[in-house]
């Protein structure tokens, strides 16, 4: 019962020094921002926002761009690594959201891009998306919807 | 009872292991902040095209109630930005008759080329299909030198 119990203590102690450890940021005012001005999303991970303007208009052949706006709602720099786009659904059955629909580019700019602290900024780069010219005719007159995804840290980090 | 407690020990370690694996995992992943959102791309709507048909020339000047004319050198116009094809006739109307109207006329398409691709803009010279005359069209229609149909075309995006 002893070696159980010492077991039991060594295993308690381990794990709440690692998680003390994991929660503690490594910059105590950032991380203080971060979870007071930060949203969450539903894995409780902090977030900031990407807003991608609507296109309209895509027809066989035609390419588009979508303009990006990132919103940084922490109180330090915000470093934007990476922002990928990705065909996610159609609003019409016959259009399905596939490669041969409709074609998602990556960012066209330079990363990583700063947002000023509690900034909001338009990137200079456009995300293209172009209909292949053989795409079906069933995709006239069709929503598509996009998925936008950002990575990003602390900047200078 | 003493080898029950080891490996209970061992449960213990290896779960406290995966547990400050999985946080030393989100420690460092903890200054990483993620972005998503969702927009939309639409897509055209097809505009309709137009078909002009002079009936005042060529061989199609002598419509009388049942007669189907083929219909040649009519200029389509296809108001959109990308190549299309014909599906239907969606409307058909009479103009330059005085009173023959489309509904006095009843001119249909018994035939419609629906192969021929269009460009963007106006396509001249197309053989566009039969133009019939209703055979029950209204007297008032007789006789009249002038007149001109349109017809309203819906098109499908040409691959």
């Amino acid at each position: 019962m002893k070696a159980w119990r010492t077991a039991v203590t060594v295993a308690a102690t381990l794990a709440t020094a690692f998680i003390v450890a994991g929660g503690q940021p490594s910059d105590a005012d950032g991380q203080t921002m971060m979870l007071t001005h930060g949203g969450r999303d539903s894995h409780g991970n902090v977030r900031f926002t990407v807003i991608g303007q609507p296109v309209s208009g895509l027809y066989p052949g035609a390419t588009r761009e979508i303009k990006i706006t990132v919103v940084n709602p922490f109180g330090f720099p915000l470093s934007l690594r990476t922002l990928d786009g990705s065909l996610v659904g159609t609003n019409r059955r016959a259009c399905p959201a596939t490669r041969s629909t409709l074609r998602v580019a990556g960012y066209s700019g330079l990363l990583p891009i700063t947002i000023k602290p509690y900034g909001r900024s338009t990137l200079p780069g456009t995300i293209l998306v172009t209909m292949p010219r053989d795409a079906t005719p069933h995709c006239s007159n069709t929503k598509l919807q996009i998925s936008l995804t950002g990575i990003g840290g602390k900047a200078g980090r | 009872m003493r080898k029950l407690t080891k490996r209970s020990a061992a449960v213990v370690v290896g779960s406290v292991l995966a547990i400050t694996g999985g946080t030393a995992a989100f420690a460092y992943v903890q200054g990483w902040f993620r972005g998503t959102s969702t927009t939309y791309a639409a897509t055209s709507t097809i505009g309709d095209l137009t078909a002009v048909i002079d009936v005042r020339t060529g061989s199609a000047n002598n419509f009388y109630p049942g007669k189907i004319v083929e219909l040649h050198n009519v200029t389509v116009n296809n108001p959109n930005d990308y190549k299309v094809k014909i599906l239907e006739v969606t409307s058909v109307a009479v103009t330059g008759g005085g009173d023959c109207d489309q509904t006095k006329a009843g001119f249909s398409f018994p035939e419609l080329n629906t192969t021929t691709v269009f460009n963007s803009g106006a396509n001249p010279a197309i053989d566009l299909g039969d133009l019939k005359m209703s055979t029950d069209a209204d007297p008032v229609c007789a006789a009249k030198g002038g007149l001109t149909v349109t017809a309203t075309l819906k098109g499908d995006i040409a691959p």
